[in-house]
């Protein structure tokens, strides 16, 4: 029967005596009276249409007590499960006090689905408000956990609060600590809809200051990433934030936090696992922590390298692997900003017999001092799918070497049997083999590229094309264009009629224009054929010579025939961009050359074995 | 030109084409004079012409014609030099003999 399976008195337990719900109840069972939607508005979240809350009443048949479910047990509802009346095991939650009333968050829970849903089990009461000072001023709106437009005066009564139980750190479940007066929250728990809470976390990095010169004014910011055993979180502070707080705070050290806005995370700046992030505002308070062994040091979603080639390009992940090879600090020059920064690739391996490059980046590069053969956890690098996979540290990401976890332990137990003598496969050896740039292996035939209407599309597509050019376009191949190197501007230049040409974006003159190559190609394979533009960096490779040189054999007919002769039958694999564009009144498909490389015939020989193997099963 | 065609052969397919021209893709392993053992998926002696200039450890292709002792008198031979990648030589071979309709007129 269902009030036998029900743990009563487990209710009072929890608030009241943390140690023995422990004990006696470490799984709580207890009846759902009700179940109620909140959607964004109610909650006066500041960020409305955030995803929906729901507050669930739970009953051990002697007391009742308001719930707050947190968005990562909302599956119970959407699949449901949860119904009213239905009977649920307490796996995980925090016990809190919030304006003169207990409050239960549910971090995880799970329904007896075979105890049914029978009518409410005893008289439960509500849970007596013992202990805790009734709020003076009254809280306008139904929200539950106190909307953000709350006085600031609130806030210093409920740290006078007396929490639900001594200083006690344990892990999930349970009565959670606390610290001054007030609970400690689980970094997962944070959520806009709740402004009392602390966390107690440790700095896993703390990247430099940025600063901002826009036309609507500037300013500075500093980030840091701060996690706990159940997620980590952004934590963002501007102008004077940064003056009070960025000295404060150091990488590896943990602290205790409150009074920060909580907002949702905005993905396009930094795509993090996390939904919310915080914003430092006046009330912020940051305390060192002086126990910080509740912590722990790291925190990694480890994906192990042969997985790689499963995870999508732009995803952000943690590696623990084996230091093969560390390559030189390398100065390169930004084409977009031309400063210089510093860059340095890494070798890493780990027990899945795969190798993959690492690069590390401005600081990180520099400060790199881990040794070869040495085991480190990379935590936030970004996966690319150039050359196969390869991965990015991203400045708010860190490096650690040798971690005390046992995964560690594992490989390097690995390495010193097996993996030093190893040799090792790589990703690239799945890429699209015969391209110099070892971009994604999609080659297409000429007649797949028409019949899945590639480029028809709203974005651009992109395909290899192994092919020969059988014909080149004489007239109109190259353009005058603009001199200026430095950013280069490639722009169509006007001539003057006096010897000089006129560049309109850079609104310069110059005495002499430098021709650049529009060469239409014909590239042919054996289902068809395709009109592919190249510009001036492809087409010299095409006909290998500058357009410059072309032009001014603008009277030998013969010559220039010759030269477009010698070009043409070339095979050369292309890589494609296949894109709409409208001429006048009709749309058409333009396919654009972004790189043309001759065939390796070594690879190409294999990959063309396989597939007649395959044909033949 | 004839109308005989020179399949191409490693040693293994030497007894199918006793007394036919054939064309060999191997690697030199031993030079002894005007002989040379070619290792094209197992060894072949061949016995070499006076124009053969050939290096231990190279590539190369060898068109002669196969005697009774599965030996080849070589007609023409040609450096290959070191990038050969026999692998896939060998696949070549296999290859055109599982379709030799397409390979073997």
């Amino acid at each position: 029967m269902a009030a036998q399976a029900i743990t009563q008195g487990a209710i009072e337990a929890i608030f009241f005596d943390p140690d023995r719900a422990q004990r006696q109840f470490p799984v709580p069972v207890l009846q759902c009276l009700q179940i109620k939607t909140l959607s964004g508005q109610q909650t006066g979240a500041q960020q409305p249409g955030g995803a929906e809350r729901y507050r669930i009443v739970l009953s051990d048949m002697r007391n009742y007590v308001q719930c707050m479910l947190a968005t990562q047990a909302n599956h119970v509802v959407h699949d449901g499960s949860l119904q009213r009346n239905c009977i649920v095991r307490l796996k995980q939650y925090q016990a809190q006090s919030v304006k003169g009333k207990w409050v239960l968050v549910v971090l995880d829970l799970e329904v007896i689905t075979s105890l049914g849903t029978p009518d409410k089990i005893g008289e439960p009461k509500g849970l007596d408000t013992r202990d805790t000072e009734p709020q003076a001023n009254a809280m306008g709106g139904t929200s539950f956990y106190g909307a953000k437009q709350e006085p600031q005066e609130s806030k210093s009564q409920v740290q006078r609060q007396i929490s639900t139980g001594s200083t006690r750190s344990n892990g999930s479940g349970g009565g959670g600590m606390s610290h001054n007066g007030s609970v400690i929250y689980p970094v997962e728990a944070l959520s806009p809809y709740n402004s009392k809470w602390t966390i107690k976390v440790r700095v896993r990095s703390k990247p430099p200051i940025r600063t901002w010169h826009k036309a609507s004014g500037e300013g500075k910011l500093f980030n840091v990433i701060l996690f706990d055993e159940t997620g980590d979180i952004r934590m963002t502070g501007f102008n004077d934030a940064v003056d009070r707080w960025y000295d404060v705070l150091q990488e590896g050290q943990v602290y205790y936090i409150s009074g920060c806005k909580v907002r949702m995370a905005q993905r396009k700046l930094d795509a993090r696992a996390s939904d919310y992030e915080m914003v430092i505002d006046r009330d912020t308070v940051i305390e060192k922590a002086e126990d910080d062994g509740s912590v722990p040091q790291v925190r990694l979603n480890l994906c192990n390298i042969q997985d790689l080639q499963n995870v999508e390009a732009n995803t952000i992940v943690d590696v623990l692997g084996v230091i093969k090879e560390v390559g030189p600090v390398d100065s390169i020059i930004s084409k977009t900003t031309q400063k210089p920064f510093d860059k340095r690739d890494i070798t890493l391996v780990d027990d899945t017999g795969y190798s993959v490059r690492l690069t590390l980046w401005g600081k990180q590069a520099t400060s790199f001092d881990a040794t070869e053969e040495s085991i480190v956890a990379f935590k936030d690098c970004k996966v690319s799918d150039f050359n196969g996979r390869n991965l990015s540290l991203l400045s708010s990401g860190s490096w650690s070497a040798d971690p005390d976890i046992p995964e560690a332990h594992r490989l390097k137990g690995w390495y010193d049997s097996m993996g030093r003598t190893q040799s090792f496969l790589t990703h690239k050896s799945m890429s699209s083999v015969g391209a110099a740039t070892g971009r994604k292996d999609d080659f297409k035939t000429v007649r797949q590229v028409k019949d899945e209407n590639l480029g028809m599309g709203e974005q651009p597509d992109y395909f290899s094309l192994k092919g020969t050019i059988v014909a080149i376009k004489q007239d109109n191949f190259c353009y005058p264009s603009c001199l200026t190197d430095n950013p280069p501007c490639n722009k169509k230049v006007t001539d003057m009629g006096d010897g000089t040409w006129r560049c309109e974006k850079c609104d310069v003159t110059h005495d002499r224009a430098r021709y650049r190559y529009n060469l239409g190609v014909m590239v042919s394979d054996h289902t068809g054929h395709l009109w592919v533009t190249c510009f001036d960096d492809i087409a010299n490779v095409v006909m290998g010579r500058t357009a410059d040189e072309l032009v001014s054999l603008q009277g030998d007919k013969a010559a220039l025939d010759a030269i477009f002769e010698e070009a043409s039958c070339q095979k050369l694999t292309f890589r494609v961009r296949a894109k709409m564009d409208t001429f006048g009144d009709m749309p058409r498909v333009r396919y654009q050359a972004m790189s043309a490389t001759p065939i390796d015939f070594k690879s190409e020989g294999h990959k063309l074995a396989e597939l007649i193997r395959q044909m033949s099963v | 030109m004839g109308n005989i065609s020179t399949p191409r052969v490693t040693c293994s397919y030497l007894n199918s084409y006793l007394g036919r021209n054939v064309l060999i893709v191997g690697k030199v392993m031993e030079l002894r004079g005007d002989e040379a053992i070619v290792d094209a998926d197992g060894n072949i002696t061949v016995h070499l012409n006076r124009e053969a200039h050939l290096s231990k450890g190279n590539g190369v292709q060898v068109i002669g014609k196969v005697n009774p002792d599965l030996s080849i008198k070589a007609l023409t031979t040609l450096d290959l030099g070191t990038e050969v990648d026999f692998t896939l030589a060998n696949t070549v071979v296999e290859i055109s003999h599982q379709h030799p309709e397409v390979f073997h007129s």
